[in-house]
């Protein structure tokens, strides 16, 4: 479903992320899942540095969710991303949860769908 | 198998701004700027040589050279740590509480430029007036109470 909003960022974290449990392991097993190392503060305070998190692919995604999206200008990067809002063309604009340590969407614009290669679904670590 | 993850090498999600560290302080801006001011001072109160003492002269050349050289470098310095702030720490919400910080941000590197381009007192001291409030804007949004102070 696509939908247009603008939620702030304070509300996000009422969205709390749920541990793996059994079955996202063993789907992450069977490749069906991937994990990511979490590396820097802008996704403070729901991930911290070093936390590890499972991805599933997926083709829409919602505002609030938090997403794993290509970087722009920097095509080996992947980063991790809020989505705050869907513009009328399908483009997500995303946020970090600390805005004062995130590049996003207020630097480089509002990214493609092709861009977001999957949505954060539980926290490994 | 349930833990397979651990074991594994597992890829890089970034979480982070271009500069990963997220550290910023218009000190640095502060700094170059202070030398373009204190440079354009000696070179205003550099005496030429009398007469044709050739080895006064080459000395009075190579000094005012590299006081022309460090200026120019200087601020260039003050221009680039200006721009770093204004494009990668600044964002839009900051312009809502000082709707002028385009205005001094644009305003501060074009004096960088004259500085560059001229041997002026005034926009030095201009220049560093400038800085001065960007100095005070940028410790404001960051909530922190740090006093204005120079090196020299």
């Amino acid at each position: 479903m696509r939908m247009t909003a603008e939620r702030s960022a304070s509300a996000f974290f009422l969205f709390m992320l749920r541990e793996a449990n059994w079955k996202d392991r063993l789907l992450y097993a069977i490749g069906k899942r991937r994990a990511f190392h979490v590396q820097g503060s802008s996704m403070s305070p729901t991930f911290k540095d070093g936390d590890v998190v499972m991805i599933v692919r997926q083709r829409y995604f919602e505002p609030g969710d938090i997403v794993l999206a290509q970087h722009p200008y920097k095509q080996s990067v992947n980063m991790l991303k809020r989505v705050t809002a869907i513009d009328e063309n399908g483009r997500y604009s995303l946020a970090g949860d600390n805005p004062d340590e995130s590049t996003d969407s207020r630097t480089f614009g509002t990214v493609p769908p092709d861009q977001i290669r999957g949505k954060v679904i539980c926290r490994l670590k | 198998m349930f833990d397979k993850w651990r074991n594994a090498d597992l890829e890089i999600a970034e979480a982070h701004c271009d500069g990963p560290c997220g550290v910023y302080d218009p000190s640095q801006a502060r700094i170059e700027a202070e030398s373009v001011l204190q440079l354009t001072k000696k070179i205003l109160d550099l005496k030429a040589p009398d007469g044709g003492d050739q080895k006064a002269s080459a000395a009075y050349q190579n000094t005012l050279t590299r006081f022309i050289a460090i200026k120019e470098d200087r601020a260039e310095l003050a221009k680039h740590h200006l721009l770093v702030l204004w494009t990668d720490y600044f964002k839009p919400q900051h312009l809502e509480t000082y709707p002028d910080l385009h205005e001094l941000f644009w305003k501060s590197a074009k004096l960088c430029s004259s500085c560059k381009q001229e041997v002026s007192l005034e926009h030095a001291q201009e220049l560093m007036d400038n800085i001065k409030r960007v100095h005070e804007i940028f410790w404001e949004t960051k909530g922190k109470d740090v006093p204005w102070f120079t090196a020299s």
